[in-house]
């Protein structure tokens, strides 16, 4: 019964066009009814005390590493180097896309930033070239989605402070899993797009090779100072978001000289706005996450779940399937936020590694973010690339799937996962 | 009008400098914590209670741009009247919640302002203040809507997208097959 | 009725144990007609988010330490003094008698009624890179620190660098090195599982952190004496139980550390760390609340 008013008062208020956010609210205000403890006071502790968190400043740090990266030239000139490195094989921008995608992702925390930089600079150069856009842009969708997997994530700051697991072995967790992706995609890629009729760059010559890596190594300096730094214990998961800001604009201003002192108000603003939209639905959630954990409905779901409690593999097919239909209509945050609060004590219930979890968890959610009716990289893919939303996704399709099968390996082999993390986290 | 633009330039101003404080803190904390075997201990405290500030005044602007994520593909597709009777709907919602919001913090600042933070003093009840002005924010806003639809001079925003500022593509010489369209 | 008792602390804990016999009692001694309902974990919430919710009435109950209770009522710092409490017999006489009365007394202005105070146990040392024994070894470790300005003193005096931190955050700091260590109780060092990340542990008993057991002033005013006093008796012979619960659980937790593989400093120099941190510290507190009930807490060691 809990249930029924929890997802009514929820997805009720959002059909009718409710922000998330104000969704959220409603739907503790709901179950407050329902529970016989209306109090606005229960409200507003939470919508303040969500916010009122150290681990995540991590967002608004990461969003601005994010803008200042793509502003100071480092996104560019990583797709450069990719460019001279993949850019004469055959179907070689999309290997081009794939590598970038992956380094972009260990430097940047937000799916639909990197993918809205890696379209940007790769869609033009792809057509220019003759290829088959939608296509490309479905490759890049993929890509885009490796994001949130790679270290740095703010997918994983967010599950992390919302469930109380180590931000710092998530991000350790996700290396794998993540480079596990790329690997799909390359491979999806040279099955399908292998015979792309194009034309192709001229190999790159060793000493072009070497111009574009002594070009880009200060900003490939940046996933070794994110990832060694944690790992060395010289700050924690916040504080590598901020160095990671610092160490971009320092970059992109003196090194590269791109970034002007005069731009700063407006990107700080623009990082400060996005990170304020996540920040205010993670302080909502909070609210309807106390009343999910007061009136028990972990326990509600446990129960209905019944016999497939007893199989953790079974329990988390289950959960992932469930997040990948969520994931249809409900954005990357949200869905992290609503879900981490009804599954984590199943989870503990199942006996199964929160961290491990995690990782699955971000991967699936992740994963909706390349499914209609709202997924927000194809929306973004499709406004830099001009190109149809319908053609984006049944373009996409081969990716998603070779993407969805990692996540079944995953499922199956837990040590894909265990065994790495264990490994640089020194065990 | 000039009033009001010079309005949000301040606050945007104000949120921009709280967020470089926030930055120096945070980052100071780590350079001194290396090179000088100290800390700023005040840095935890008064960061987040920044961060909350910026959270909650970021909503604000966010809100101010129709900004704040939504699923409106059913609402698109009702007849004028049912969309007109969900956007009152949502905007009442909302301005209900925010009623709570501005009380609710009423509440907790009156507990909280006589309740300092051990370390550098400022009272905790400061960050429920910013839900005080981020709920008065919202609550003009959506008060703002109602007027609007209720007197048909609604117009609806055109759907923006999260897109950070592209960055310059690099040059790959001249075009091959400029008029190339995408297979279709 | 249904009431609601927020904890912080892991349902291995004794606050658990205690809350849930506190629960049953409560539930006996009315006939059934008030049900407590324990959320441990932090589940509703932070230390400071709970104080405020029971403050504000939307939680029943709650528990956790002295020092988040300190900016509410300044003079109850005096008990996070350093090297203040001679043995757990010494806290009982203290915190179950009239200077603990007068002490509980301070948070009604915060509309609190701390029904008795628990505890949370003797904080020792832990670190990853050298046994401590005299304070010579404290020079330089980074240490994470709870925010009270009495411990942030007594570290800095030391020579330490206190690192305050999230306590949520702590565990990886610790694995991955951002801090070399932490002090806080065994039963915590334990159920919190720093001994995988720490090596070195030293019993420097170098302070004692009770916690006051809270519920709303005003609800508690409005209860017939009779439930008044059901709720007072209930709260104070738990406090007694949970104690000695306590006192079993740091032996017990010892022993489990030491199986764990952590290297066991059990009496390191004491007499040398208060000789430089207990006047220092002390007297700030003197300056500013006067002598009196350090006086008498210190007089009423056996
Ligand atoms: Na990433
Ligand atoms: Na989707």
């Amino acid at each position: 019964m809990m249930l029924t008013v929890f997802l009514g008062s929820l997805l009720g208020s959002m059909a009718i066009g409710a922000p998330v956010a104000i969704a959220l609210m409603i739907c503790g205000v709901a179950l407050m009814l329902y529970l016989d403890m209306f109090d606005a006071q229960i409200l507003a502790q939470n919508l303040i005390g969500g916010a009122d968190n150290f681990p995540l400043m991590a967002v608004p740090f990461f969003m601005l590493a994010g803008e200042l990266m793509n502003a100071g030239g480092l996104s560019r000139r990583i797709i450069n180097l990719a460019v001279a490195m993949v850019g004469h094989k055959r179907g070689g921008l999309g290997y081009v896309t794939i590598v970038a995608a992956l380094i972009m992702a260990s430097i940047s925390g937000s799916a639909v930033a990197d993918t809205a930089a890696l379209a940007a600079i790769l869609i033009p150069m792809m057509r220019k070239v003759g290829y088959n856009v939608p296509r490309a842009a479905g490759l890049i969708a993929a890509g885009g989605i490796i994001a949130p997997i790679i270290p740095p994530s703010i997918g994983f700051v967010v599950f992390g402070v919302a469930a109380g697991v180590s931000i710092t072995q998530l991000f350790m967790a996700g290396i794998v899993p993540g480079i596990l992706m790329a690997v799909s995609l390359t491979v999806t890629w040279w099955l399908i797009a292998g015979d792309e009729p194009v034309a192709r760059a001229e190999k790159a010559s060793g000493a072009e090779i070497g111009r574009a890596l002594w070009d880009g190594v200060w900003a490939l300096g940046m996933p070794l100072l994110i990832v060694g730094g944690m790992r060395m214990g010289v700050f924690t998961p916040t504080e590598a978001a901020v160095v990671a800001a610092v160490y971009a604009g320092f970059v992109g201003g003196f090194i590269y000289r791109e970034l002007k002192l005069s731009q700063m108000r407006e990107i700080m603003l623009s990082a400060l706005k996005t990170s304020a939209a996540v920040m205010f639905l993670v302080a909502a959630a909070m609210v309807s996450a106390w009343l999910i954990t007061i009136a028990d409905i972990p326990g509600e779901v446990a129960q209905l779940l019944g016999p497939v409690m007893d199989s953790p593999t079974l329990l988390l097919l289950v959960m992932v399937l469930l997040v990948l239909v969520i994931g249809m209509v409900l954005d990357f945050i949200p869905t992290i936020l609503i879900l981490t609060p009804v599954f984590m004590p199943l989870v503990k219930q199942a006996g199964i590694n929160p961290v491990y979890f995690g990782v699955l968890f971000i991967m699936a959610t992740a994963i909706g973010l390349l499914t209609p009716p709202v997924g927000t990289v194809i929306n973004v893919t499709c406004a830099v690339s001009r190109t149809p939303m319908e053609q984006v996704i049944r373009n996409v399709l081969p990716f998603l799937l070779s993407q969805v099968l990692v996540l079944g390996l995953l499922i199956l082999v837990p040590e894909l996962v265990t065994v790495p993390t264990n490994w640089f986290m020194g065990r | 009008m000039v009033l009001r633009r010079w309005l949000l330039a301040s606050v945007e101003n104000l949120l921009v400098a709280g967020f470089a404080v926030m930055i120096a803190m945070v980052f100071g904390n780590v350079v001194l914590r290396y090179g000088f075997g100290s800390g700023i201990t005040i840095s935890e405290e008064v960061s987040r209670m920044i961060f909350v500030w910026l959270t909650f005044g970021g909503a604000f602007l966010v809100a101010r741009e129709n900004g704040h994520l939504g699923v409106q593909a059913l609402v698109n597709k009702m007849p004028p009247l049912g969309r007109l009777v969900s956007r009152v709907t949502v905007e009442l919602a909302s301005l209900f919640c925010m009623g709570l919001l501005i009380t609710g913090c009423w509440a907790q600042a009156g507990l909280n302002m006589a309740n300092p933070a051990p370390v550098s003093g400022i009272p905790l009840g400061v960050t429920y203040l910013a839900g005080i002005a981020c709920g008065l924010g919202i609550a003009g806003l959506n008060l703002q809507r109602l007027f609007l639809l209720l007197t048909g001079r609604w117009v609806e925003p055109e759907p923006d997208l999260p897109l950070p500022a592209p960055p310059p593509a690099p040059n790959l010489g001249p075009a091959q097959n400029p008029d190339r369209r995408p297979d279709l | 009725t249904r009431m609601r008792f927020a904890h912080p602390h892991p349902t291995s804990d004794s606050w658990q144990t205690a809350a849930l016999q506190f629960a049953d009692r409560i539930k006996e001694d009315t006939g059934g007609e008030y049900e407590v309902q324990v959320f441990p974990n932090g589940a509703l919430g932070s230390d400071q988010q709970t104080i405020s919710a029971v403050r504000g009435g939307s939680i029943d109950f709650c528990i956790t330490g002295n020092p988040f209770f300190t900016g509410l009522a300044p003079v109850l710092n005096v008990l996070d003094l350093p090297f203040l409490f001679q043995s757990r017999a010494h806290v009982a006489t203290v915190m179950d008698g009239e200077i603990g009365d007068g002490m509980r007394a301070e948070l009604e202005a915060s509309n609190l009624r701390a029904l008795a105070t628990w505890d949370i146990g003797w904080r020792n040392l832990t670190n990853s890179r050298r046994a401590v024994a005299t304070p010579d070894d404290i020079r330089g470790l980074k240490l994470r620190t709870t925010p009270n300005p009495a411990h942030i003193k007594a570290f800095e005096l030391l020579g330490a660098v206190p690192t305050p931190m999230a306590f949520t955050e702590l565990f990886t700091a610790l694995e991955t090195g951002t801090v070399d260590g932490q002090e806080n109780p065994v039963t915590l060092i334990l159920n919190a599982r720093f001994y995988e990340v720490q090596r070195h542990l030293s019993l420097t008993r170098h302070a004692f952190t009770t916690a006051p057991f809270c519920m709303n002033n005003d609800k508690f005013a409005e209860y017939p004496a009779a439930m008044q006093e059901i709720l007072l008796a209930a709260g104070r012979d738990m406090a007694v139980a949970q104690r000695q619960m306590n006192e079993d659980a740091e032996a017990t937790s010892l022993a489990e550390l030491k199986s764990a593989g952590m290297e066991v400093v059990e009496e390191p120099d004491r007499d040398a760390f208060a000789a430089i941190v207990t006047e220092a510290v002390e007297q700030e507190f003197v300056a500013q609340f006067g002598s009196d009930l350090l006086d008498q807490i210190k007089g009423a060691a056996g």
